[in-house]
């Protein structure tokens, strides 16, 4: 319980975080960390709980960007519906996906999930230039709407990322939860426990798409730019699963700490010896994978348990 | 309460149960016995829905008290009041104690505290081991911990798929003991056996699985004294 109440602290005092009048760099370094606080919390809901490491959630992000900055700049919604239904749509084709690659297991649903993203970044890429229309606008990418200050950012990213822990840590401790660790460590037993798997794994699967639909949503209208290389580069899965695995995957924290150290490290060190960063990032990973695979908050449970 | 009648059962296009016909009454302890590939785990697989089951005969299926089993998921039959101790006592391992017996009344949420404490009661050692990971227990261990999961949902009948495998003795008498017990609370039972001679003096009635046909059934009592059945399986 202490451990919670610590949380809520630092969720409450990030709320006050705007009555300093800090500069905008601030801001949006907090915003990124955000972010992937909240990206790699939801990738860990589906894969750090039931063990299907998902390649291609990026696909998410990227529908997440462009369902908004479609619905933004094309159907002229306001940011807040456009962001709910992007997140919905997002949640609509995880389901569609989940259905299908769920019923394979181990390395085969993550190579399904990759071919998916790769297949939703072509289209996004090639549909204009394929069928003569301008939606998507290729490799040119689609400029949104001037947006708010950065305040607006920091605190929408601060609710929604606080929301999407807040579902990890409540999934964590209920039924649904309990069904999802069974899936992930004998998935044939917990379906003669009486668990429906495969409903289970496809709506965790939904839960997350929509989660990082989401959050693509808000980015989109945060950068006022999108362009289908960036918005479904793979490398931004990548960063889910090290920080998911760096600070402990299928925990509820985990990723929490993953993340935030992680975005500090890439915007110190990162900005000013970018392969320097990548080598030791590197290094940092093989350690804890071979030595640490329950990553940092495992490492913090095993002194507890030698003291 | 447990009909099996004209059952028919595929590995793919492969058949490996033929007209099949097994009965469990409530309440009852019966066993089915046979050698390796005879198409005993085959039949609690069919019972759970988890291989392709036909019927070669009008009326034919599974039928638990009357309702028809066929087409419906694995989870709806394990609903509907079945529980099963699977091969090789096969736990969630690095789950702890709890979690797994929690798992266990997955589908009777509303019951886990009050069938906790009947488990404890049949299995003291367990709840000692309550915090532990499950992948720590010892082999007998293990083997209770799968049979206090199955009683978590209070099933009205249990499927046990050979639970002596792989245990000493001392041990084996004891889960033989266990199952005993569970039956005389009421619980039908059906048990899946290799250890002929320990099976047949605590069930009631046994069938004899011979490549996929039943080649003899009858009391266990009057089958213990069968000429075919000392020579075949007790090696008298």
């Amino acid at each position: 319980m202490r451990k919670q109440i610590v949380w809520i602290a630092v969720f409450l005092a990030l709320l006050l975080v705007p009555a300093l009048k800090l500069e905008g760099y601030y801001y949006r370094t907090l915003s990124m960390i955000f972010l992937w606080i909240g990206l790699a919390s939801a990738w860990n809901l589906t894969s750090g709980f039931t063990g299907y490491i998902d390649f291609g959630a990026v696909a998410y992000f990227g529908i997440g960007n462009y369902a908004t900055a479609l619905l933004m700049t094309k159907a002229g919604l306001p940011f807040f519906p456009a962001v709910v239904i992007s997140g919905l749509l997002s949640g609509a084709i995880a389901i569609f996906i989940g259905k299908h690659t769920m019923k394979l297991r181990g390395a085969y649903f993550g190579i399904a999930t990759l071919a998916f993203a790769e297949a939703v970044s072509q289209i996004v890429l090639e549909f204009d230039r394929t069928f003569h229309i301008t939606l998507f606008e290729g490799s040119h990418g689609i400029t949104l709407p001037i947006a708010h200050d950065e305040t607006f950012f920091y605190y929408t990213f601060l609710v929604v990322v606080g929301l999407i822990v807040f579902v990890v840590f409540l999934t964590d401790r209920n039924k649904f939860g309990y069904a999802l660790k069974a899936i992930k460590e004998a998935e044939n037993s917990a379906e003669l426990a009486g668990i429906n798997t495969q409903r289970s794994k496809v709506s965790v699967y939904a839960v997350t798409g929509v989660m990082i639909g989401v959050l693509g949503g808000i980015n989109a209208y945060w950068l006022t730019y999108i362009s289908p290389l960036d918005v479904f580069s793979v490398t931004h899965t990548i960063h889910m699963i090290i920080m998911a695995l760096f600070g402990g995957i299928g925990t509820v924290f985990g990723p929490v700490i993953g993340a935030v150290v992680l975005s500090i490290a890439n915007e110190t060190i990162g900005a000013s010896l970018l392969y320097t960063y990548l080598l030791m990032l590197g290094v940092i990973l093989l350690v804890v994978v071979i030595f640490v695979p329950s990553g940092f908050i495992g490492l913090l449970s095993f002194r507890r348990f030698r003291k | 309460m447990l009909r099996i009648r004209h059952l028919d059962a595929y590995y793919g296009d492969v058949q490996v149960l033929f007209d099949m016909d097994v009965t469990v009454g409530k309440g009852e302890l019966v066993s089915i016995i046979g050698p390796n590939s005879a198409g005993k785990s085959t039949l609690l697989k069919s019972v759970l829905g988890l291989v392709k089951a036909g019927r070669n005969h009008d009326g034919g299926g599974i039928f638990l008290d009357g309702l028809d089993l066929k087409g419906m998921n694995t989870e709806k039959i394990i609903d509907q009041g079945i529980a099963i101790v699977p091969e090789g006592a096969s736990v969630f391992p690095e789950m702890s104690v709890y979690d797994n017996l929690y798992l266990g009344g997955y589908t009777r949420p509303e019951q886990i505290k009050e069938m906790m404490k009947q488990v404890f009661g049949m299995f003291p050692r367990i709840e000692e081991r309550l915090t532990q990971k499950a992948k720590t227990l010892s082999g007998g261990e293990r083997q209770m911990l799968c049979i206090g999961r199955a009683l978590m949902s209070s099933p009205k009948l249990i499927l046990f798929d050979e639970p002596s495998l792989g245990l000493q003795p001392s041990i084996v008498l004891q889960i033989f003991q266990h199952i005993k017990r569970i039956h005389e609370t009421g619980v039908a039972i059906l048990l899946v056996e290799q250890n002929v001679f320990q099976t047949l003096a605590i069930t009631e009635r046994t069938y004899v699985l011979e490549h996929g046909r039943v080649a003899l059934e009858g009391r266990s009592e009057d089958l213990i004294d069968d000429d075919y059945i000392k020579k075949s399986y007790l090696a008298i």
